[in-house]
């Protein structure tokens, strides 16, 4: 059977379907950038709905077509943002590097994400505090997660005695406190300097003040990313 | 390898005594006694930062409009200045607490424990302050929560002094002590975990000492005891604890 002009044949279902599905991710995308700025700009809870949608010059009805409300696209882009995160620290550990080179290179690649995308670590570290439940917890597993990283240091350097229980969730949370300060204050746009402090503070109990010190000073993250 | 860290030489003899930052001073206007201070407290604590209106702050504080507005500019306004005065009032507190004691790590721990006592007799306070504050609109009263809850860090690190070895403590070390109290707190606050206040003294105190002075002694403040508390908190320098 003779076949028609390819710009006179019928797109097939799927491929309309698709689009259709690429222009909705699209629009959530849009959502989810242009919220995490109003979230950083005007604070979780001085936002409202129609602050974002006017934002991203979309209908209000499409807002709801992705989101319950305010306090879901919050925790949309909190995980939108924890994703990236988490690649990049990824991207940044170089293979075979032992904990503390582990910690050293996700350090420095998170203080650069901070350093690039300020708003977003606003939105992260202090707007999801106030961004309800489920925004909270999540911003607790974050620390969580930072907690037991810090705890498989003790493994790694076989201290003895041990810490209390405890030392690693509250090291996790002097360390958010840190970045918190220099984000409520303003002050991001030297957040790498923080790099060295923090790194202290976080292998010290492990490795010894000497050795912290030394294993900061070899450290070289253009060739830890590779 | 387990870090360690010299010990300071027989122990406390090479404490130096605590010295006070510049002083708090006592504040003028007792915030406990200021009737809008308190109404705006219990207020936020009961229908949430947002919804507290000046009309209702007026009507639990028992004043008239008038004077609200001839004190302050806004809702905001009065939560900030409230704030501040609660602030300086545990500053004050924590600061006679410290110097009270001889050493810095008993001052260290006179003082925890006092901040402990203040917050388990205020809990709305604590809340307000740690937490509701949190959703204020205008970003100094961010600012200045942060401000006030890193006043700690100052008697902190006062502990460089104490240190057998000042220059291997790490800078941020007095800062990560504070911010670990306050966040854990906050986020208990915030999870609906009711924290006690003075459970978490003793493994704070290691936290804060152990940069300072190590890990051995650092451990002993897992077992310390509340310092015999002073008559007063009127600069009664007649105490004795654990350490003397």
């Amino acid at each position: 059977m003779a076949q028609l002009p390819q710009s006179l044949s019928k797109a097939p279902v799927g491929r309309t379907r698709l689009s259709r599905e690429a222009l909705t991710e699209h629009q959530r995308e849009r959502l989810l950038t242009t919220a995490t700025e109003v979230f950083a700009k005007r604070g979780f809870t001085a936002t409202t709905v129609d602050n974002i949608v006017a934002a991203a010059n979309i209908g209000v009805g499409s807002f709801y077509a992705h989101f319950d409300g305010k306090a879901e696209c919050l925790l949309a882009v909190c995980e939108r943002i924890s994703g990236e995160v988490h690649a990049q620290i990824a991207a940044s550990v170089p293979a075979g590097a032992d904990w503390a080179d582990q910690a050293l290179a996700g350090l420095h690649a998170f203080l650069s994400f901070v350093a690039a995308e300020p708003l977003s670590a606003r939105v992260v570290l202090i707007e999801a505090q106030t961004g309800g439940p489920e925004a909270l917890a999540r911003y607790g597993e974050v620390l969580e997660e930072l907690a037991a990283f810090l705890r498989a240091g003790r493994a790694a350097a076989k201290l003895d005695p041990e810490p209390p229980p405890s030392f690693e969730e509250a090291a996790a949370s002097g360390l958010a406190w840190l970045l918190q300060g220099r984000l409520v204050r303003g002050e991001v746009d030297d957040v790498n300097s923080l790099f060295e402090e923090m790194a202290e503070v976080a292998l010290e109990p492990y490795l010894g003040a000497k050795q912290t010190k030394a294993r900061i000073r070899a450290f070289a993250p253009d060739a830890a990313s590779g | 390898m387990a870090p360690s860290r010299p010990k300071p030489g027989s122990g406390r003899s090479r404490l130096t005594p605590p010295r006070a930052e510049p002083s708090p001073v006592k504040p003028e206007r007792d915030p406990f006694q200021d009737p809008i201070a308190l109404a705006v407290v219990d207020v936020v604590a009961e229908r949430g930062y947002r919804a507290a209106t000046v009309a209702e702050i007026i009507e639990r504080a028992g004043v008239s409009r008038e004077e609200f507005d001839g004190r302050f500019a806004d809702k905001e306004d009065c939560v900030l200045r409230s704030f501040d005065a609660f602030a300086a009032d545990w500053e004050w507190r924590v600061n006679n607490a410290y110097s009270g004691q001889p050493d810095w790590r008993s001052g260290l721990r006179a003082a925890a424990y006092e901040v402990a006592d203040w917050m388990s007799a205020n809990p709305n306070l604590v809340r307000f302050g740690m937490v509701d504050i949190l959703e204020a609109e205008n970003e100094m009263v961010r600012v200045r929560r942060e401000q006030a809850l890193s006043y700690g860090g100052k008697l902190i690190d006062r502990g460089r002094e104490a240190a057998p070895d000042p220059a291997a403590v790490p800078e941020a070390a007095a800062m990560m002590a504070v911010g670990s109290i306050v966040q854990l707190l906050t986020h208990r606050l915030q999870s609906g975990t009711d924290p006690d206040p003075v459970e978490m003294v003793q493994p704070m105190m290691y936290q804060a000492v152990r940069p300072y002075l190590g890990e051995e002694i650092a451990r002993e403040e897992l077992e310390m005891t509340r310092p015999e508390r002073q008559a007063a908190i009127d600069g009664d320098k007649g105490v004795s604890n654990d350490e003397t």
